[in-house]
């Protein structure tokens, strides 16, 4: 029996129900059908590309770039192809959300890849920007926060898109050979301010300071000096000494130990108790309602805390808790939730136009916030008479290309969600196409 | 994060100047909007570094000729004279008009405090306003704090410039697909009949809808398209104060002379569109032009230039003529060029290559709010902290 329940797990923390997800839910109790989808890494198709290949065709784009009597038309396309390869990258992870059977931690991969934020702001962002939820996010959602948070500052798309491959200690070799060279405090601020305390988190400017230098020398390989196109660690750009963060002192570090040091800090960062309550509340935020219920959050945040920031089981707090499945839908969907709950629901798996043009066009294109803080989470940001004219707009273009019967449709993706009064515009509708794009725009397939 | 709207006052407010609008009734409308009308304030982002001597063009230095001969050269009878010093390129024949009448005053030799090379970071810190870039923090939501009404941004979302806490902000761009026909309309209103916020949103929607309707909106979005629409919910929303457009592609390393004639084209129609769409607004009215940086002084081995440091900008809009005194004693009068000229030569170059920036773009900008919405020292260092107002 297909309870209310099951359509708000469906809805709530996934991206609707399609019939698949009906038939697996026939048999199992909602709260298990989520819970069972953390328990392993998130399954990726084989990446289009990495961030080695991303990093050795940006230096090797360059270098052609700076070569002589180049033709303009050779170069654009040299760029173009680097480019057409990250956004097949980038659309990969969203086509994939379509038909996963693992919603809740699709749900997952998205949020933890706007957490950490990268955009498209030059050709090495723009290269490695799709490669971070790939390589450090999605293998570690089964798993902890702290190996998550360590992964991603080091990962090279972090550090690039925050400058860090250039920041150098002031009192390090390398600043006492060239005189331009210094401290980028970009990474530190942001690990701080938006990765883990969180901007009201009782950080201070020295703090940020110090986590600069701890992260100084942490940097990339160019390959066309034979470096490894990956993270390198120059202990010559790295700060020497010991550091204080959050009145704790981390020891001064050897040739040897590398990065052991900003490692160290980060690990500390990523259980502190204010970096438990930053996470569960953007969770809650996220899944359940713009302002969550503050019961929720202390709960999530004590699993976080007690589990080491195991993300199951502060997921498993979110899904055990009453205020997770109230009847009301509280949360307006994004731009992005929409279009995939769309095109998931109606079994439309290429949808015209491509979804990385269309989420350009609804304002959340992929990589592309252009903010480390990432796309707001607040219907405000998102929402207004505007972005619901363009969700109108594209509903009835991507009715077109719906083949499902509307009648069947509509019970199939909202259950006992759907009202006497919707029931009814839809089936009055003129036309087939009319009844889909009044179902997409109904306030309970907008609102989760 | 800024807000839409979605304030119950104001849809009240919004929803009456709708129906005024429809209404044959001249004088009601134009009674509606002197009561709350704000005194506009239009922001044209130039993106990609606008090459300043191409634009306002130093014609009486001594080393211009030598420099930039070669890309002046097959115009120079055409050029359009400002003073004795300055002329206009001419491609830009209604920013020209406007300086006749007094509603233009072009600025040269400026800078924002940013001094490296990338459009990106450049960018970004001229919409934050700051010495650095903070991304939810711009300076036209914090000039929008300092006054009041709501901000309107011509883009897909809302810009760097206008985040900030507690603003209202709307967005409008034409979209890719087809508008809906009134028939799903009034479906969809039926449909929204017990959602309070749905409802509101969409008649707000159906409003813009009507004030951009009958434009060529599908095919191509080009510049004067943005302005117009611009000028036309502004026009119809009193309440809306200031507003962004943005115009792309004046990155012109390469044959800088016929790619800058099609944009001056653009922008010079844009700004007239701007103009009629805006109606009787427009005589309140300041428009403000800037771009991230300037290009090198020198001409590169493709007939274009490279990105540098002082640019040029504009002030523009009836405010300027309407409200001269006020203008005249912030430091920037109208029919006259502002800013001090560096010069051309070698030495007088920033790192031997650039036009020398010898003022900050904020001021100027700030000097232009003192007078168009009266704000005092203290809210200009708000929206500006690290330029210090006299």
């Amino acid at each position: 029996m297909i309870s209310d329940a099951h359509f708000i797990a469906a809805n709530r923390f996934g991206y609707g129900a399609n019939d698949r997800d009906l038939q697996s839910l026939n048999t199992i109790t909602p709260v298990s059908w989520l819970k069972q989808q953390l328990l392993e890494p998130y399954p990726l198709p084989k990446p289009a590309w990495s961030s080695q290949q991303a990093i050795t065709d940006v230096y090797a784009f360059n270098t052609f770039r700076k070569g002589s009597g180049l033709d303009q038309g050779e170069v654009s396309k040299a760029r173009r192809t680097i480019v057409m390869k990250a956004r097949a990258m980038a659309e990969q992870s969203v086509q994939q959300s379509f038909s996963t059977n693992r919603p809740l931690q699709a749900r997952l991969l998205d949020f933890f890849s706007n957490h950490f934020s990268v955009s498209r702001a030059n050709l090495s962002s723009l290269a490695l920007a799709p490669t971070l939820e790939a390589e450090a996010i999605a293998p570690n959602l089964h798993g902890y926060f702290a190996q998550m948070l360590k992964q991603v500052v080091s990962h090279p798309a972090m550090i690039v898109y925050l400058n860090n491959e250039r920041s150098v200690g002031p009192n390090s070799k390398v600043a006492r050979r060239r005189k331009k060279a210094g401290l980028n405090e970009n990474l530190g601020r942001e690990v701080l301010e938006l990765h883990t305390l969180g901007v009201n988190g009782g950080y201070t400017q020295q703090d940020v300071i110090e986590l600069a230098k701890a992260l100084s020398g942490w940097s990339i390989g160019n390959p066309e000096k034979d470096e490894s196109a990956g993270f390198v660690f120059r202990h010559n750009a790295h700060e020497p000494g010991r550091r204080t963060i959050l009145n704790k002192r981390y020891a001064q570090i050897n040739k040897s130990q590398g990065e052991a040091q900003g490692l160290g800090i980060l690990n500390d960062l990523a259980n502190h108790p204010q970096t438990a309550k930053h996470i569960s509340h953007k969770l809650a935020k996220h899944f359940i309602a713009d302002q969550p219920d503050q019961g929720l959050v202390d709960a999530m945040s004590a699993a976080f805390l007690s589990s080491q920031g195991h993300i199951p089981s502060v997921m498993n707090a979110m899904i055990d808790h009453p205020q997770s499945w109230q009847m009301t839908q509280q949360k307006l969907k994004t731009p992005r939730d929409f279009v995939i709950s769309a095109c998931r629901g109606c079994s439309v798996m290429s949808p015209r136009p491509s979804i990385y043009q269309l989420l350009e066009v609804l304002g959340q294109g992929l990589f592309n916030a252009g903010s480390p803080a990432g796309y707001a989470d607040d219907a405000s940001a998102w929402s207004g008479p505007q972005a619901l004219m363009s969700r109108i707009e594209w509903s009835e273009h991507f009715a077109k290309q719906v083949s499902a019967d509307s009648l069947m449709l509509a019970p199939a993706l909202l259950g006992g969600f759907l009202n006497e009064h919707t029931r009814t515009q839809i089936a009055r509708a003129e036309s087939q196409r009319q009844a889909i794009t009044l179902l997409l725009m109904s306030p309970e397939f907008q609102r989760r | 994060m800024s807000k839409y709207i979605n304030r119950r006052d104001f849809i009240k407010g919004a929803g009456a100047a709708w129906v005024l609008m429809q209404s044959p009734s001249v004088f009601a409308t134009a009674k509606l909007l002197s009561e709350s009308t704000k005194k506009p304030l239009v922001w044209v982002m130039l993106r990609g570094g606008l090459d300043p001597l191409h634009t306002i063009m130093p014609v009486a230095d001594p080393d211009f000729a030598a420099i930039r001969g070669a890309i002046v050269k097959p115009i120079e009878d055409a050029l359009l004279p400002l003073n004795q010093s300055f002329s206009l390129h001419p491609d830009l024949p209604y920013l020209h008009q406007l300086y006749g009448e007094g509603q233009l005053s072009p600025i040269v030799a400026v800078a924002t405090g940013y001094r490296e090379r990338s459009h990106f970071e450049a960018q970004d810190q001229l919409e934050s306003g700051l010495n650095q870039t903070e991304h939810e923090n711009g300076w036209l939501a914090r000039a929008l704090n300092a006054y009041s009404g709501d901000g309107l941004a011509l883009a897909r979302a809302v810009p760097i410039a206008l985040r900030g806490e507690d603003n209202t902000v709307q967005t409008w761009y034409p979209t890719a697909f087809n508008e809906p026909d009134d028939d799903l309309l009034a479906r969809l209103t039926s449909l929204y009949s017990n959602d309070e916020q749905m409802g509101e949103w969409l008649d707000l929607a159906k409003m813009q809808l009507t004030a951009t309707q009958g434009m060529e909106q599908k095919r191509r979005t080009n510049f004067a398209l943005l302005a117009k629409s611009c000028g036309q919910l502004m026009a119809q929303q009193a309440n809306i104060s200031c507003a962004m457009l943005e115009l792309n592609g004046w990155d012109t390393h390469n044959n800088m002379q016929g790619r800058l004639s099609r944009k001056f084209r653009e922008l010079d129609a844009g700004l007239l569109a701007l103009r009629e769409s805006l109606g009787e607004r427009w005589k309140d009215t300041l428009v403000v032009v800037t771009t991230e940086f300037g290009r090198t002084v020198a001409i590169n081995g493709t007939s274009g230039s490279d990105h540098g440091t002082g640019a040029s900008m504009f002030l523009a809009g009836g405010a300027l003529a309407s409200n001269a005194p006020d203008f005249a004693s912030a430091g920037v009068a109208n029919k006259q060029v502002h800013g001090s000229w560096p010069g051309l030569g070698k030495d007088q170059l920033y790192e031997g290559r650039d036009l020398m920036p010898t003022s900050d773009t904020r001021e100027w900008i700030g000097k232009a709010l003192k007078a168009h919405w009266s704000l005092n020292k203290r809210q200009l260092a708000e929206i500006f902290p690290d330029i210090s107002f006299m």
